[in-house]
């Protein structure tokens, strides 16, 4: 207990020093206030290995030996210096990242060379989240910008935690690294949850309630008609097929004249996510369909409209719930 | 976890990359370097692990090795190995061992930590190479080797690097690192050994401490160095060039070796703090010996040696004015001598060492010990009887070669009075064996015999002038040196082996290709020389830096060393490795700097908002020159337009075309600034 309070304590204290000393932005030139640069495990290896070629050097009183050791030694300092200037030869670049669903994947595009130096940076890169050990590698060799995949988490408009960039170039003596907040944030929507399509009729003054216009749907059947060579097998009734030996099939009806609103049902905060991911998956249908949809939200209200861009508002207005103050930036 | 993981980098991808590929090829070339030391069938196991590396890189074969297989065959190997241990020395133990482990290292690779493992260990290998070998073409491939494990290095953490940008890369830094390293060669104290280490057995080259008639004869079939000499003052003569190694003083009728009752005195006086300290006296020469690695103690000096002190190895007299290291020398090591030439070799106790040199053993040769009698019968006093000797292997007429014949049974009556052939230590070892049966005190003394001149002040001495001569004690004198060699051949001692194997032609007959051999063609001899002198400026400027010389170098520079002044020195010397690195990353700042053609770009956009109050803001170079239009002069935007242009076209050009355009923009914006000016 005491030590996961001090854990805390320690974080937030590194949290606030990090974002005094390097603070955030979409694109960060690395430079002394925010390279850190320390010896790696090999590093240590290496020095350990100076040092007895040291000692057999010097028992065996040969000076052969003792030149190898310190020019080991000068190659030890000058990757100092080599490392560091590599890895301030980076400057990273991370604008928008793509809005995604839940516990998707989406990629981002990060530049590396965002400055346009002359010589950009060599060898592998790797990037992380701050405090966490799994990485992913870019070889700076190859490319000039990455596509970085993310792993998003649950619903909500967060900020990019601090990414750790790290590299151990050129002989892995040292590791450079830095802790980088690129100033953006990911929007993440629910995830899709199937349910019915309601769709409620656009809300008159006087009216306290919309009423439901249709339920359309997948499984908005409207009647059966002849079976016609062509159509899908999945839309064939086939009990009628059984009983009365005539093909028939399930006919559906599409609903690109309705117009109304999606509504966020009264529900508890158990039921929240639940009820906003059926949203999204009815945005998503209402979308593909071409209905023009609203969206009701209690306290925030889209009109109704259609399109793409139309669609991606509502999803991050669902992403953002409760929240409908603050600006939400894409 | 909002960074997604990629997949990591397998064990087979690992295995098949070039990095294991590389640090094999350095590991070959190393095991090939050390031939001698490493046990045969290690080297075939090295060579076969090499190969299996090379299939693993070349081939897209299934390159997993089961560990249970690697330990399994590791564990055999180890066993053998001790087997062989016994034999081999605590040394040579270890060098094997070393070498194998990264035979099975190699054998399998599947984490990134083998790797920088693989590479300590052939680091480390690396060093103790010079253990045996320690010049110049070896050195220059253990650089090599060097800076191929640094780009083996670079590969893992820039894979998609290019070889020769690896290369490259590696090699400046290596340059770089060299300057450093001179300094804190030059600067740093070097230090006494910290502890006895284990010296090869195998190792040990030139004389042993056991002679048998025959030994020396194989020794002068090597070319090799064994050590030099530097003078200060005048070069002795050829037949002034006895340098002594070695005293033997018991003899079991065949062979010499020292003696255990001399053996057991040396102890008890050691014990008893009591070193041998002549008083010296008369004209003396004065000299550096630059001795090359033997693996044994003993050194070279002419009589009567005055060894000083060397802080790094104890070097002393002994009681029978010979000069040894108290350690093995196992690298190139120097110290300087006095050698006053002039003085009898009388002051040590003549009762322990007539005792010791009385010496014979109790059967064997018999005609020898017959003859002998005789002869003492018909002469008078010892001198009388050496020269007796001498008339005989004169009148007999004896003769030197390097191919005598062996002399399995009663060696000294066979040479004595069938073969009447032999090389210096048949000689030697029938004459002390002799004098011993006449009772004068007799013994053999092993060393040098002259040497060749190198330049004015250098004699360097090779193995094959090996020799052994007598020295006698004679009542009034003290020891007298008696060559019974130069009886028979007085060239050996004038001139040296070849000149006294001329006939024979058995001068390094062993060894055709030795440049020695071909001495008499000039060009040859220029460049053997030349190479000769390169290898003594190597000897005597890096392996043989000691701290009397570092002392030397420092003292010229600084002038006295006083504690102040020395810690002035180590602060200068940091200060100076500070600058040196601020020179080396100098370039790497100036690589820094924006791309020089937008720098251009940028200048005179910088120019435009100063004198509009306008921003670019993040407006492309085309945009913003709309926006230049709308708010500035025509004849301002015209010029405007023009560095535009120019830097549109130039932008999408390679870099080395870029610089035209850099020029133009530069040009351009000198114009820009003057229509700025007057149309303000």
């Amino acid at each position: 207990m005491l030590l996961a309070n001090l854990q805390r304590a320690w974080r937030k204290r590194m949290d606030d020093w990090l974002n005094r000393r390097i603070p955030a932005a979409h694109k960060q030139q690395l430079d002394l206030r925010s390279i850190f640069i320390l010896p790696s495990r090999f590093g240590w290896l290496y020095l350990l290995l100076c040092i007895s070629l040291f000692v057999l050097g010097t028992n065996y009183q040969n000076n052969l030996m003792l030149i190898l050791c310190f020019v080991m030694l000068a190659i030890l300092l000058i990757n100092l210096h080599a490392s560091y200037w590599n890895f301030a030869r980076l400057c990273l670049m991370l604008k928008a990242i793509p809005p995604g669903y839940a516990n998707s994947q989406v990629t981002a595009k990060l530049h590396l060379n965002a400055a346009e130096h002359q010589k950009s940076a060599s060898g592998e890169i790797r990037v992380s989240t701050f405090g966490d050990d799994e990485y992913q590698v870019i070889d700076a060799d190859c490319v000039q910008s990455v596509d970085l995949k993310l792993q998003l988490p649950e619903r909500g408009i967060h900020r990019l935690p601090r990414l750790t960039i790290e590299s151990f170039f050129p002989l892995g003596l040292y590791r450079c690294w830095t802790h980088l907040d690129f100033n953006t944030h990911l929007v993440v929507f629910p995830a899709p949850q199937r349910c019915e399509l309601k769709l409620y009729a656009l809300p008159d003054e006087n009216e306290q309630e919309g009423s439901l216009v249709a339920q359309p749907g997948t499984e908005d059947f409207e009647g059966l008609r002849r079976y016609v060579v062509g159509d899908n097998l999945n839309r064939v009734a086939w009990k009628h097929v059984a009983k009365q030996q005539q093909w028939l099939s399930k006919n559906f009806e599409s609903y690109a004249s309705v117009s109304g609103f999606l509504k966020l049902p009264m529900v508890d905060a158990v039921n929240l996510e639940q009820e906003l991911a059926k949203l999204a998956h009815q945005i998503n249908v209402c979308s593909q369909q071409n209905v023009s949809f609203g969206l009701d939200l209690g306290g925030q209200k889209l009109a109704p409209a259609t399109g793409e861009a139309h669609r991606i508002k509502c999803l991050t207005a669902l992403a953002a719930y409760p929240d409908n103050t603050s600006e939400v930036r894409l | 976890m909002i960074v997604a993981t990629t997949k990591p980098q397998s064990a087979i991808d690992i295995e098949q990359s070039i990095t294991p590929f590389i640090m094999a090829l350095a590991y070959i070339a190393l095991v090939f370097t050390m031939l001698t030391p490493v046990l045969s069938w290690i080297t075939v196991l090295a060579v076969c692990v090499v190969i299996v590396r090379g299939s693993f890189y070349f081939r897209d074969q299934q390159p997993q090795i089961a560990l249970r297989t690697v330990n399994l065959l590791a564990i055999l190997a180890a066993i053998t190995l001790g087997w062989f241990s016994l034999s081999l020395g605590l040394l040579l133990t270890m060098v094997n061992l070393l070498v194998m482990a990264c035979a099975f290292k190699l054998l399998r690779i599947t984490r990134r930590k083998d790797l920088t493992q693989l590479f300590a260990s052939l680091l480390f290998l690396t060093g103790c190479g010079f253990i045996f070998e320690q010049g110049l073409l070896h050195t220059s491939i253990y650089v090599s080797i060097t800076l191929v494990l640094l780009c083996s290095l670079i590969t893992i953490h820039a894979p998609h690097m290019s070889k020769r940008g690896a290369i490259k890369y590696t090699g400046i830094q290596l340059l770089q690192a060299m300057p450093i390293a001179v300094l804190l060669f030059l600067v740093l104290p070097k230090l006494p050994p910290l502890w006895q280490m284990p010296t090869a057995q195998g190792a040990k080259t030139g004389l042993s401490d056991t002679v048998t008639p025959g030994d020396i004869a194989e020794l002068s079939q090597s070319s090799e160095l064994a050590f030099r000499a530097i003078f200060s003052t005048e070069l002795p003569r050829n037949n002034q060039r006895y340098w002594r190694a070695m005293t033997l003083e018991q003899f079991d009728g065949k062979t010499w070796t020292r003696s255990p009752t001399r053996r057991q005195i040396t102890r008890q006086y050691r014990q008893l703090g009591r070193s041998f300290t002549p008083v010296y006296e008369g004209e003396f020469w004065d000299y550096q010996v630059i001795a090359e690695p033997s693996h044994q103690t003993w050194l070279f000096a002419l009589d009567v040696a005055s060894p000083s002190a060397n802080s790094e190895f104890g070097v002393n007299l002994g009681f029978e004015y010979q000069v040894y290291a108290s350690r093995p020398v196992v690298s190139t090591m120097s110290y300087t001598v006095e050698s006053y030439y002039n003085m009898s070799l009388d002051q040590t106790l003549q009762t322990v060492d007539s005792r010791v040199n009385l010496q014979i053993p109790s059967n064997g040769n018999p005609k020898t010990v017959e003859w002998v009698a005789g002869l003492v019968a018909q002469t008078d006093g010892p001198s009388d009887f050496i020269d007796a000797i001498q008339r005989y292997f004169l009148e007999q007429e004896f003769s030197y070669t390097l191919r005598p014949q062996p002399m399995p049974k009663n060696p000294v009556d066979e040479f004595l009075f069938n073969q009447q052939a032999g090389f210096c230590v048949h000689y030697a070892s029938a004459l002390a064996y002799a004098l011993r049966l006449a009772n004068i005190p007799a013994r053999l003394v092993t060393g040098y015999q002259g040497g060749e001149i190198q330049s004015d002040a250098v004699i360097s001495v090779y193995q094959y002038d090996a020799h052994a001569w007598v020295e006698a004690w004679l009542d009034d004198r003290g020891w007298v040196r008696i060559d019974p060699t130069a009886w028979v051949s007085p060239d050996r001692i004038d001139f040296g082996l070849e000149q006294a194997m001329r006939e024979e032609g058995s001068f390094l007959a062993d060894s055709p290709l030795s440049l020695a051999r071909l001495k008499n063609i000039a060009a040859f001899n220029q460049l053997r020389l030349w190479f000769a002198n390169l290898d003594y400026q190597w000897s005597k400027w890096v392996l043989g830096f000691n701290n009397q010389q570092q002392k030397d170098i420092l003292r010229q520079i600084f002038g006295e060393l006083t504690t102040a002044k020395l810690s002035v020195i180590g602060l200068s010397l940091v200060a100076l490795i500070a600058l040196l690195l601020g020179l080396y990353i100098l370039p790497m700042m100036r690589n820094r700097s924006l791309n020089p053609l937008a720098n251009e770009y940028r200048k005179s956009v910088e120019l435009v908002e100063a004198s509009f109050a306008i921003k670019r803001a993040t407006l492309g170079p085309e945009d913003f020159l709309q926006r230049v239009a709308d708010s500035a002069d025509n004849a301002s935007t015209a010029v405007f337009a023009q560095i535009t242009e120019a830097y549109i076209k130039s932008e999408y050009q390679p870099s080395p075309a870029q610089f035209e355009g850099i020029k133009q923009l530069q040009q351009l914006r000198r114009l820009l600034r003057k229509t700025l000016k007057k149309n303000r």
